[in-house]
């Protein structure tokens, strides 16, 4: 029989990959999601024991990692964040190529931590509405209008956004 | 914009990029094990503390709650302490140095004197941020905020609003909200948050929050905030000081809620004004109305309260025909997909027209552009949120203001 030890251990080895992932997608950046990572993994292990096995390890490790970015985007001090974030990640990336996943990547960075949140449990990991409302500690109807605000601000940051030409016809008044 | 199964793609695309470390569980079990080491010595400590606890709770003792003040004012000045990066003095520099020149022509002498800086700080989407205090060549104390300009980083910091200092020995807080805070200065962000809020509380103040009425009540934190005495934070792009609100805290307890100071240069000036007379399609406002003209827009913080139809200087009047009246029409759209129709005054009430009502749900929030803002989207003005779908391009729309109730509003004049 494994301590509990050796099954963290294992649980890490098997999980860790999958779980940066999804931090990388919420923090924007390699050192904060590996940070964010470890975080809730210490976390989960602090909590082992105690976990409730029916739950299963995967939604109790999902809660805590959602919690710790929302907990941690609000209590961040502004003067931690680098100038320039978005060309420090272009340089330090070598798999940056395609300039459409840049732009996806700089419109995920935009949205408000709870929208991002959202976005990525929904639309990258796949989890019906229900599941991202439990872990993120909220009700079913936030997550919808967390995911449609979401994904209108990436619609309009990811096409351009701003005034389409026929705006020009619409005859409004400018009176100074 | 992708489907959504386009979107899982992307995402995967873009999470495969990331790579772990090496060893990434012996990391995790390192601090796992300084976790509970932590939890035992915190514990045997818990056990001596404890036995000291109970010996302070025999003892009756008073709890004082701590008190907050404003620090003394440095003459006409703001008494407070830099906050973030004092130490950066490249930075004041910079500041003081497009204060002086704002049109980027270097001034012979430096028209500010008795610079002191309240914030130096960097953030990520508006880069350098700087809030100075100063007297200008004429003598008067001035406020300054600069931030980056993002499409030029080569022009270093931009002087985006300049004020006259309010009491000192009364002020607890300054505030800037604006869209015009990236590029060049008057130029609007294009992005659906590309509003921002700076602001900076007195010392003692331990945290703050920003809410603005173009955000939707479920995404709002209720919870007291102990993030620091300064904040710089995104808001929708409609966001602007009218609609905005600070406050401001000391643990649990609020020290302060008040409405944002103001805008940067090219926003719309808001014009305050007083009822003095109504009728059931208009009212009658009094104030000083030497700006405002015939087809500005009238609006409260919840909200467009309609148009102004009639200006009388001699009196320091002005009328305004309400957003219900059937003489008033604007174009319009939904805020979070752009659909865009017309809304009218109508004797029932407030109605759009034109607009594809597959497109629009009920309680979808309704925009109108304001003209003094130079811009569609830039500090654009709820008029209300979509009460009934009538037919496939009409709906009823509730009004954001509360038109019975109007005791004062804002007049939004362009700014020079």
């Amino acid at each position: 029989m494994k301590t509990d030890d050796e099954q963290l251990d294992a649980y890490v080895r098997a999980n860790f990959g999958r779980l940066l992932r999804v931090a990388y997608l919420l923090c924007g950046d390699a050192g904060r999601a590996e940070d964010l990572v470890q975080t809730a993994l210490m976390k989960t292990a602090l909590a082992w024991r105690r976990l409730r096995w029916e739950e299963g390890i995967d939604a109790y490790v999902q809660r805590v990692l959602v919690n710790t970015f929302i907990s941690a985007q609000r209590r961040r001090s502004w003067w931690e964040r680098p100038l320039g974030w978005v060309s420090n990640q272009a340089a330090s990336d070598p798999y940056v190529a395609v300039d459409q996943r840049n732009v996806l990547r700089r419109a995920l960075g935009r949205l408000p931590a709870r929208q991002r949140t959202a976005i990525v449990l929904r639309h990258y990991q796949g989890l019906s509405q229900e599941e991202t409302a439990e872990a993120m500690g909220c009700s079913v109807g936030t997550v919808k209008s967390l995911s449609s605000r979401g994904l209108s601000t990436l619609r309009h940051d990811i096409t351009g956004g701003g005034v389409d030409d026929a705006s020009q016809d619409r005859g409004a008044s400018y009176a100074y | 914009m992708p489907t959504d199964m386009d979107l899982h793609e992307e995402l995967a695309a873009l999470a495969e990029q990331v790579r772990p470390s090496p060893a990434p569980s012996e990391a995790v079990m390192t601090r796992v094990r300084r976790a509970r080491l932590k939890r035992r010595v915190g514990a045997s400590t818990a056990v001596a503390a404890i036995g000291v606890a109970v010996a302070v709770a025999l003892t009756p003792v008073v709890a004082r709650q701590q008190q907050f003040a404003v620090p003394a004012p440095d003459g006409p000045f703001l008494g407070w302490q830099t906050a973030g990066e004092a130490a950066n003095t490249a930075l004041v520099q910079q500041a003081e140095r497009a204060w002086d020149s704002p049109a980027g022509v270097a001034a012979p002498r430096a028209a500010h004197h008795e610079v002191r800086p309240l914030l130096v700080t960097q953030d990520r989407m508006l880069g350098a941020v700087v809030v100075l205090q100063a007297y200008d060549a004429t003598g008067d104390p001035r406020l300054a905020f600069f931030t980056t300009n993002k499409g030029v980083a080569s022009q270093g910091l931009m002087l985006r609003a300049d004020r006259r200092l309010t009491d000192p020995a009364d002020t607890k807080v300054v505030s800037l909200v604006s869209s015009r805070l990236q590029g060049d200065v008057g130029t609007t962000a294009s992005d659906h948050w590309g509003t921002y809020a700076i602001v900076v509380a007195a010392p003692g103040v331990e945290g703050l929050k920003v809410s603005s009425t173009t955000i939707d009540e479920e995404l709002t934190q209720n919870d007291a905030a102990r993030n620091g005495r300064f904040l710089i934070t995104e808001l929708p792009i409609s966001s602007t000081a009218l609609t905005t609100t600070v406050r401001g805290y000391m643990g649990s307890r609020t020290l302060f809620t008040t409405p944002a100071d103001g805008g940067a240069v090219g926003d719309a000036q808001p014009v305050p004004v007083t009822v003095i007379g109504s009728s059931d399609h208009s009212v009658v406002v009094s104030g000083d109305v030497t700006s405002v003209r015939r087809g500005q827009y009238a609006a409260t913080a919840a909200g467009m309260v309609g148009e102004v139809t009639a200006v009388d200087r001699a009196a320091s009047t002005a009328t305004i025909t309400l957003v219900t009246s059937p003489a008033f029409t604007a174009p319009a759209y939904s805020n979070i997909d752009i659909h865009r129709g017309h809304i009218h005054g109508d004797e029932t009430g407030l109605r759009m027209t034109g607009v594809s009502t597959t497109e629009v749900l009920e309680g979808n929030r309704i925009m109108v552009a304001d003209p003094a803002q130079k811009d569609d989207l830039a500090g654009a003005l709820t008029v209300g949120r979509v009460a009934a779908i009538v037919d496939s391009s009409s709906a009823t729309i509730k009004p954001s203001a509360d038109l019975a109730g109007l005791r004062t509003m804002y007049i939004m004049v362009p700014s020079n």
